[in-house]
């Protein structure tokens, strides 16, 4: 057992959060006071290579190991890059474009991959429904076929870069009765007739990241834009945990190295009774909190990342612990970084209260932390 | 990267178990025995078995890595806790003194015994204060001719009547030395054992030397003072994340064991979410103490600047881990878990020692804040 990341892997990140640091962080506070999805850095991450940095090279990507690819996220997340911006880099890349890498025809690949690497377009992934949320294979999403086509009705609801997206992969039942087996995937584009985005859901957190319904009303899809057999969503939208459990947990992990860092100097600047605030014990233990949260969390999703790269099949259980952990106890410290900051903590300038916003998210977005506990009380 | 144990310690934890579970029992009764001989008979038939298994050769011997030894440690904190602390932090942290500090003539005389378990090592470190890195030892050693006389009271001296080595910490000339004795020493009083919260069978005595005279040979140091107590609580607290990791995986194995074949309600307990989700909660924490513990201890490894500090992180986190799900083990054990002997309200008792001992969690948590401030 050893824990060490290669030369490259480390050379990349410190490449990654200098670019972030100067391109891409100055702009988030703006965006994310007023609630709107910046293009322009998200396109950058595009021009840097990050969107499709796992991507064989043929298709514009990177060919990154998994285990570079979950350090850029940190790195994005260290560099003080909001939650909303990693969150919908998270649901294109890992979410929408890897399901397409993974199970689609070299046609679809040819077609999609590049502009998704490059940022050309953007992904979103519609798999949760009003009435169907952790109970993925109670979604009521149609899909029928009609000749050469399918025919989706149905809404999908809490869908990250939903009012943006380009292209979605959808995820539809193609036999009804079926619970899991009868769930088949899509690839819907923009535009076409019967799909429309709802509009974007105000958000406590993540609020640079646009959210929203995705509805079909006997929306016709041609028969090639199925991904893989019928009946394989299931796994499919599963394949995605691997992701969901590593690289879309990185940001935060990376998140709160930033906010540790801005409490450090926070501390020394701060000066009470005569003192900077930093030699009270109590800011002391504070910052201890934080780092012990950072230094806890991070093996937990470097693991599923490595056992990723070694072609291993998930392990259901390791995933849903590194996800249970990440959110449910990333909130303690995030409320310290918050406290320690006293009133200039609760306002939007020191940025901390951004990633306290931000955070919420992590035991609630892609499965909560019951859900994981209810898989591990499965698994015991 | 690699996030598999190796062959070895595999095989090794798998060996500690052969050897030790048959007649675990009657080691600790034996250990217990409040006749010295015995107990000290007790032990050394123990160490021999813990030594056959490979443990001594990949832990004293620099025979692998620490992050390999770490494994090998939580099997066998796992095992018996009172058993591991009495080896490690008698023979182990004698051992890594003598590695580090001692002449020649001790590495040839007193270090293979102790590297093979062939001998009892003890530490006398901790003195009535506690708290060794502000307070200045009182304990003194002062030369009288050709030898040195060491005077002083030391407390929780784990092994100090079974051991043949006793290593004892004092002032001499305003910096920490030690000097080694043998426990039937002139003028070395031992208490009987002490009685503890947990860590069943105690192993913690109370040291007097009332002028107890040392050979020249046997004497280490004088040591600059802070690195030298560093160095020493780095030591001891790699020791006790071991120790936490067994006790908690003890607490969690007992409460996951009782949950799946105790039934209410016409089905096992573990199948209802109040306790199910519990357990779930549990092993999380206990996979993330373990990840953690091994990290810091491949980090002590490379000579990475942040070592100490990951070492303090795991300390904290490993010895709370440790105490909270024991707590929840025996609340899952419920009027099983409050009545003495079982492992979850056994672990309960054993963790707390481990939240105090070394470097405790509050130290360890401003010595974290101090390093992110740059304040040393």
């Amino acid at each position: 057992m050893e824990f060490s990341f290669t030369t490259e892997q480390l050379m990349f990140k410190d490449q990654v959060l200098k670019f972030a640091s100067k391109e891409i962080a100055p702009r988030c506070s703006e965006h994310d006071l007023k609630g709107e999805f910046d293009f322009d850095s998200f396109r950058k991450l595009g021009e840097f290579g990050i969107l499709g940095l796992h991507f064989p090279e043929r298709w514009g990507g990177g060919g990154a190991d998994v285990v570079t690819t979950v350090m850029t996220g940190e790195a994005l997340g260290e560099a003080g890059v909001d939650g909303g911006l990693t969150l919908a880099y998270g649901a294109h890349t890992f979410l929408c474009a890897d399901t397409i890498l993974s199970h689609g025809t070299e046609e679809q690949k040819q077609r999609y991959l590049p502009k998704l690497a490059s940022g050309e377009w953007i992904g979103c992934m519609g798999l949760t429904e009003p009435g169907a949320g952790s109970d993925v294979a109670s979604i009521s999403t149609r899909a029928e076929r009609k000749g050469d086509q399918y025919i989706l009705n149905g809404t999908k609801m809490f869908i990250t870069n939903g009012p943006i997206a380009d292209v979605a992969v959808v995820y539809a039942k193609t036999e009804k009765d079926l619970k899991r087996a009868g769930i088949s995937a899509f690839i819907v584009e923009k535009g076409t007739p019967g799909f429309r985005a709802g509009k974007n859901l105000i958000k406590m957190g993540v609020r640079t990241s646009h959210t929203s319904e995705l509805i079909f009303e006997d929306c016709k899809i041609p028969a090639d834009n199925r991904l893989g057999q019928e009946g394989d969503g299931w796994i499919m939208a599963l394949q995605t945990v691997e992701w969901d459990r590593s690289a879309l947990l990185a940001p935060f992990i990376g998140g709160m190295t930033y906010v540790l860092n801005k409490c450090i100097r926070y501390a020394r600047e701060r000066h009470q009774f005569g003192r900077p605030i930093g030699e009270f014990q109590a800011i002391k233990h504070k910052l201890a909190e934080i780092k012990i949260f950072i230094e806890a969390a991070r093996s937990l999703c470097y693991r599923i990342a490595w056992c990723k790269d070694q072609g291993r099949p998930l392990n259901h259980l390791e995933a849903a612990m590194a996800k249970l952990f990440v959110g449910d106890w990333s909130l303690a410290p995030a409320n310290d970084a918050m406290m320690l900051h006293g009133g200039y903590g609760y306002c939007h300038e020191y940025e901390v209260e951004r990633y306290f916003r931000d955070s919420r998210l992590a035991p609630i977005g892609g499965g909560t932390s019951d859900i994981q506990k209810r898989i591990i009380q499965k698994l015991l | 990267m690699n996030f598999d144990l190796g062959e070895r310690e595999k095989q090794i934890r798998i060996t500690l178990h052969k050897l030790l579970d048959a007649d675990l029992r009657d080691t600790v009764e034996n250990l217990a025995s409040n006749e010295a001989v015995k107990s000290r008979m007790a032990m050394l038939s123990a160490l021999e078995k813990i030594a056959s298994s490979g443990y001594a050769d990949l832990v004293f011997g620099n025979k692998g890595t620490r992050v390999a030894s770490m494994a090998v440690r939580e099997e066998l904190a796992f095992i018996c806790p009172a058993l591991y602390l009495s080896l490690e932090c008698g023979n182990a942290l004698l051992v890594n003194l003598l590695n580090r500090y001692g002449n020649e003539q001790q590495k040839h005389e007193i270090l293979p015994t102790l590297k093979s378990c062939k001998a009892i090592g003890s530490v006398a470190l901790v003195e009535e204060h506690g708290n060794i890195e502000d307070n200045p030892f009182q304990s003194s050693l002062t030369k009288d001719g050709e030898h040195y006389i060491i005077s002083g009271k030391k407390n929780m001296v784990i092994n100090a009547s079974m051991a043949d080595w006793l290593a004892v910490v004092a002032m001499m000339d305003n910096q920490p030395a030690l000097g080694i004795v043998s426990p039937h020493a002139k003028g070395l009083d031992v208490s009987s054992r002490i009685s503890t919260l947990g860590l069943e069978p105690s192993v913690f005595y109370e040291v007097h030397a009332h002028r107890v005279q040392v050979l020249k040979s046997n004497i280490m140091g004088p040591f600059e003072g802070t690195p030298f107590i560093r160095q020493l609580r780095m030591w001891e607290d790699e020791i006790l994340v071991g120790a936490s990791l067994g006790i908690m995986r003890r607490a969690y194995e007992a409460a996951c064991s009782f949950a799946k074949s105790h039934n209410c309600g016409g089905k096992p307990v573990v199948a209802y979410q109040e306790v199910g989700f519990k357990l779930a909660e549990m092993l999380t924490v206990l996979h993330t103490a373990q990840l953690l513990g091994y990290r810091a201890a491949w980090m002590l490894d490379t000579g990475d600047r942040e070592r100490e500090i990951l070492v303090h992180c795991a300390k904290v986190f490993c010895a709370e881990a440790a105490e909270s799900i024991a707590s929840n083990a025996v609340q899952i054990l419920g009027g099983n878990g409050y009545i003495r002997g079982n492992r979850a309200e056994q672990a309960y008792r054993d963790a707390k020692f481990i939240q105090l001992a070394g470097t405790s969690t509050e130290r360890s948590r401003i010595k974290i804040g101090n390093r992110l401030l740059g304040v040393l």
